[in-house]
């Protein structure tokens, strides 16, 4: 009987751990190069500099669109991943015992100013375009780092958690 | 693509593929559509008998891919202007006469088949709204050109 007690245990503990893993490497990818550094081209006044000194209006003109139809991709799956990591974060807080109640309300309110923040680059990347609402896209890309560094400290919490809740039949932890 | 669990079977395949083939094409857009080239369409992997006949046909087909990847990436991160000087030295590198080039790769599109199999979506966005871009400043370029010779010979 207790040893069926271990092995289920044990099998719900492998889950957690999995778990936090999958936590983890979502907001890893947050912030990893491709992402960061494609906002940092998509957002290069270098390229808007080229094109206005050398191009005629209309390369101009479908320069920006084009780049404003970059920036947009690029907002969407920004939001897309940070609710990702939210939901993710969610399924592993239903199994941890050390939540804190005014950490996680700062998470959700962070993650919807964020979420709103995109949304009005948006609507502002349609009326005006990517590179002038360069300065702006700069404060989502603090907003994001900050939220996920934000993440990361739950995470550190709900990680924890699965490591009591696993007991010590794991050994040392690996992630 | 997974290339971390077999990086060291494709090592070699790799270097000899950088050394003998890849160094002798010039610039990246050359190498790129040389790869490109090499994939077959419908299973998605490389082919090349040389490579495949020295180390095997996984091992080609995975430094292949890895190499296009690269030479992708490379160009990503590249400024638009940089992307237009390339551009050129690879329309100027072929054969073919420059304005049949490039209302080929305007109207065909033919440079969207260029990218990797398992590239990111938006850096696949990016690189075709680059190559667009850079077509349309080549295009001007070549319209302007006579125009410029004209008013210089008048």
């Amino acid at each position: 009987m207790a040893k069926w007690a271990l092995q289920i245990l044990r099998q719900r503990s492998q889950a957690q751990l999995e778990l936090v893993q999958q936590i983890k490497s979502a907001s890893r990818r947050w912030d990893e190069r491709p992402q960061r550094d494609l906002a940092d081209r998509i957002f290069d006044s270098r390229d808007w500099d080229f094109v206005s000194r050398y191009t005629s209006l209309k390369i101009r003109k479908t320069f920006q669109k084009e780049r404003a139809l970059l920036a947009v991709s690029w907002l969407r799956r920004a939001k897309a991943e940070a609710s990702l990591a939210m939901q993710q974060h969610r399924n592993a807080a239903r199994h941890s015992k050390n939540l804190e109640l005014y950490t996680e309300t700062k998470l959700v309110l962070t993650h919807f100013f964020f979420l709103f923040l995109c949304n009005c680059l948006t609507t502002l990347i349609w009326f005006h375009g990517a590179f002038a609402t360069r300065q702006m896209v700069l404060h989502v890309l603090h907003w994001n780092v900050r939220l996920h560094s934000e993440l990361e400290d739950l995470l550190l919490v709900v990680d924890s958690a699965s490591q009591i809740y696993s007991g010590r039949n794991l050994g040392p932890r690996t992630l | 693509m997974d290339s971390s669990a077999t990086n060291v079977d494709i090592v070699p395949a790799l270097t000899d593929l950088e050394t003998r083939t890849l160094s002798r094409l010039p610039g990246e857009f050359s190498r790129l559509v040389y790869l490109a080239s090499s994939r077959d369409c419908n299973s998605g992997r490389y082919v090349h008998e040389g490579l495949s006949y020295h180390f095997g046909e996984t091992a080609a087909s995975k430094a292949m891919a890895l190499c296009h990847e690269r030479v992708f990436e490379e160009l990503v991160y590249c400024p638009l202007e940089q992307i237009v000087q390339k551009l050129h030295a690879y329309i100027a590198s072929t054969c073919e006469r420059p304005e049949n080039v490039l209302k080929s790769w305007s109207h065909l599109q033919s440079y969207r088949i260029t990218i990797p199999s398992d590239c990111d979506e938006l850096a696949a966005q990016m690189f075709w709204s680059n190559v667009k871009m850079a077509l349309m400043i080549l295009e001007e370029c070549q319209t302007m050109a006579p125009q410029n010779q004209n008013a210089r010979l008048a």
